[in-house]
Parts: structure tokens; sequence; C-alpha cells
């Protein structure tokens, strides 16, 4: 790990600026030329600027220091480990992520309020872990088998549209939000460095974007298993 | 302070890593752990300024908008603001800094980030537009999501890579408050759904636009 610290720095900064510059432009643009109008509690509303601005370069900063380098290092100990381990160990960890995202709890949350109590906050959140936790699973199968992401994109999203077809109605939009929740800065600072180191190191710096397209896999997770819970519970309750 | 819990499980797999296998010399991983630490503190920080700075200000001017009835600008509005929280998602950052470092000039960065943009910027509006007309989300997703992976069977492979992976982060921790906050003023205002029944499928619908987007770039820059 060799690294310009004063590089990562400067670039970090200049990034920032140029990530919020938009949108702290168009917020003003509306504000002050479309609507005409003064900010209410400036104060509040500068502090809070230059905190989010602040905590950015130091979260672009921090994860090129830590998660990114540390995922990739992870990750090639990884490729010389038995496949069985390996896939153990890709399932703990993508549960793992799920069970401590915020957003993920706060889906489970409304579900629950939303089905009226018959989709249980705890039910909710093991079905997104599970559908997280297979998701880097099949990850590591397919930098093992070194198949397209197609093809495993492909038919997962086939298999959520039949499902949809099929799953009560109410459940539909929370279910494919569970996708888009899991897929938070874990995900992409730690589980993808991770699959790109483990890449690598079985087949070289040319494998190229086999690697990458995990973050994509485990949006699609968590749809699959959360519309399949919906589906099972519909079942048993015309059973009844 | 909620928020940095998300980053527990990495924090714990690389710390048994270090232990158990890396073994990296203490000068290196001092630099982890100062890493980690400022992620932490970064994450929290610029959560809560946020919440804080941009979202009253952006929330003020939708429900301007909204007591005004100008749907029209609304949707304009929706769909710039779409445009730049992509441009300033921190995980759209760091996953096209790691496309970047591992393919150099194949991945042309601000096309790809631009590209996402468009596609959330697009499909912002047509989620405000799902909740204003109250379809059935399954007029987006099934569609949206059909035609992503028809286009997914034909595009190369590295496209079809980054389009999911963008399509999955630009829905983060700054533009899904604001989507939220759109999605619920325009559903109170017309009073035809719950708060709740609203802002579900936001993020959904936000994830497809970046994958469709950036499979037509791929696909025609491709074909050229």
């Amino acid at each position: 790990m060799t690294l310009d610290l004063w590089s990562t720095v400067s670039h970090a900064a200049l990034e920032v600026v140029e990530a919020t510059l938009p949108v702290l432009a168009l917020i003003a643009f509306f504000q002050f030329v479309v609507l005409r109008r003064p900010v209410n509690q400036p104060r509040a509303v500068v502090t809070g600027i230059v905190m989010a601005m602040f905590g950015f370069f130091l979260f672009i900063v921090g994860a090129k220091l830590s998660l990114i380098p540390m995922g990739v290092a992870i990750g090639e100990v990884l490729a010389g480990a038995p496949i069985v381990a390996v896939l153990g160990f890709a399932f703990v960890l993508g549960a793992a992520v799920a069970f401590a995202e915020p957003a993920v709890r706060i889906l489970a949350f409304e579900v629950d309020e939303v089905s009226a109590g018959s989709l249980r906050k705890r039910l909710i959140s093991s079905a997104v872990a599970l559908g997280v936790g297979i998701a880097v699973m099949v990850s590591v199968l397919r930098i093992v088998h070194e198949l397209p992401l197609a093809a495993v994109l492909v038919p997962g999203y086939a298999l959520a549209i039949v499902l949809t077809l099929f799953t009560p109605r109410d459940m539909v939009p929370a279910a494919f939000d569970a996708g888009a929740v899991a897929t938070g800065p874990v995900a992409v600072n730690f589980v993808l460095p991770l699959t790109t180191g483990m890449a690598i190191a079985l087949w070289g710096e040319d494998v190229g974007a086999l690697g990458f397209g995990v973050v994509g896999i485990i949006a699609l997770g968590p749809i699959i298993t959360m519309l399949a819970l919906s589906l099972s519970l519909r079942r048993r309750e015309s059973d009844d | 302070m909620e928020t940095a819990l998300s980053l527990t499980p990495a924090i714990v797999f690389m710390v048994l890593a270090q232990v158990i296998w890396l073994r990296l010399p203490w000068e290196e991983f001092g630099i982890v752990l100062i890493g980690l630490a400022c992620t932490v503190f970064g994450f929290v920080l610029f959560i809560q300024g946020a919440k804080l700075g941009l979202l009253p200000l952006g929330q003020g001017i939708g429900t301007a908008f909204i007591e005004r009835g100008a749907v029209k600008p609304l949707l304009v509005f929706g769909f710039l603001l779409g445009i730049v929280l992509t441009v300033a998602e921190p995980d759209v950052r760091l996953l096209t800094f790691q496309l970047d470092d591992m393919f150099g000039d194949t991945v042309n960065r601000t096309a790809l980030i631009g590209a996402a943009a468009l596609g959330l910027g697009l499909f912002a509006v047509m989620a405000l537009l799902r909740i204003a007309l109250a379809w059935p989300i399954h007029y987006v997703l099934i569609p949206g999501y059909g035609l992503a992976m028809v286009l997914a069977l034909f595009a190369d492979e590295l496209t079809v890579t980054q389009a999911f992976d963008i399509g999955a982060v630009t829905t983060g921790p700054m533009t899904v408050p604001f989507l939220i906050a759109l999605g619920v003023g325009i559903a109170s205002v017309l009073g035809n759904q719950s708060r709740m029944r609203a802002s579900f499928g936001l993020m959904a619908i936000g994830s497809v636009g970046p994958v469709l987007i950036v499979l037509v770039w791929g696909l025609l820059r491709g074909a050229s």
C-alpha cells in the first residue's frame, strides 16, 4: 500500500467542489431567481452546507485510505481460500451489511405499518438480509466461473417480473425499494473492492469487469426474496 | 448517529482480517484506522449537514410550487434536482473512482456520471407523475426492468456492469430524502394516496432510469 496522501487529499477536495456546486447553484437559482424569497434561518443553512461538504471530503478521503484498500486486500486473501469457505464468508458479509443498514430498518418499519402487522419487521429485515447474502454469494460464483453479468441479471429480473405479477399489489413498491435500500456505502466501498480484489487475484489484471457488478446483483437479491416472502404469506392466508 | 452503524460490518471484518490473515505492519494499519475514523465521522457529518442545510431548502422550494398548484415548474425542479443530486451522491463518486482506477481511459467518468444523472432526473419526473396520476407502480417497473433486460443482452460486458452498478447507487443518502420529500408533498396535496404509500417505490423507479440511460449510451457508443 503505497499512497500519495497529498494527491488523495487534493483530489478529494476538488471532487467535493465539483460534486456540490451544481446542487448549490440549482437551489440558489430556484430560491432567489424563480421564487425570489430570502432563506429561512440562513445560519443553520450555511452551517449545514459547510458540514455536509467537509463530511463529504472526509468520507471520500477515509474510504480511499481504509475501506477500499482493505476490501481489496481481503479479497486477495479470499482468492486463495477454499470455495466453500469463501461462499460462507460472502453470505455472512452480505447478511451483516443488510442488517446493519439503517435504511433497511426504516423500510422494514414502514412495510410493517402498511401491511397492518401481517409482515413483521424482523421478518422483512431477514428477507432483505437473505437476499443480500445470496447476492454476494452469487457474485463470488460469477467470478469463479467467469460468467457475464447478464447471465445473472437477466434471469434474475425475469424471475422478479414473474413474481411481481402474482404478488399482492401493495407489496410490490416496497419489494423493489428493498433493492435500492440495501446498496449503501458498505456495498460500494467494501464489498465491491473485495470482489474486484478477488477477481484480480484469481484471474489477473485483465479480467476487467468481472469483479464489478456485485452492487447491481446486491440490488436484485432483496427484490426477489421480498417478493417471494409476500407471495408465500398470501398463499398461507388463502389456505386458512 | 444511526447512519454510522451501517459501517459496522465492514469495520468488524476489517479488524478480524487484520488480526487473522493480513497482519499489516502497524504503520500501515494505523493509516487504515485513521482513514476509518475519517470515513465514519465524515459520513455522519455529511448526512447531518445535508439534513440541516440542503433538505429544508429543497423541501421549501417544492412546497412553494405545490401550494401554488404549479405542477409543471415542480416537475422541472424535480428533473433538475435529480440530475444535480446524482452528481453530488458520494457513492456515485466512489464507484466511478473505482471504475476509473481499474479501467483508466476506457471509462469516461464524467460521461458516465452525466448519463446516470440524466437517467435519475427523467425517472424522478416519472416517479412524481406516477404519484400525481395514481398509476400502479407496475406500469413503470415492469416495462423499465423488462427493457433493461433486453438491452443488457445486446450491450457489452463493461456497459452492463457500469449500468447496473451505478443504477443501484444513484439512490443513496443524498437523493432519497429529497425524492421522498417531493413525493410525499405531491401526494398530500392531491390527497389521493396515503403518505407512506406515495413514498414507496420512489427509489425503485429512481434506480431504473440510470440503468436504462447508461445501457442506451453504451449501445449508441458501441454502434458508432
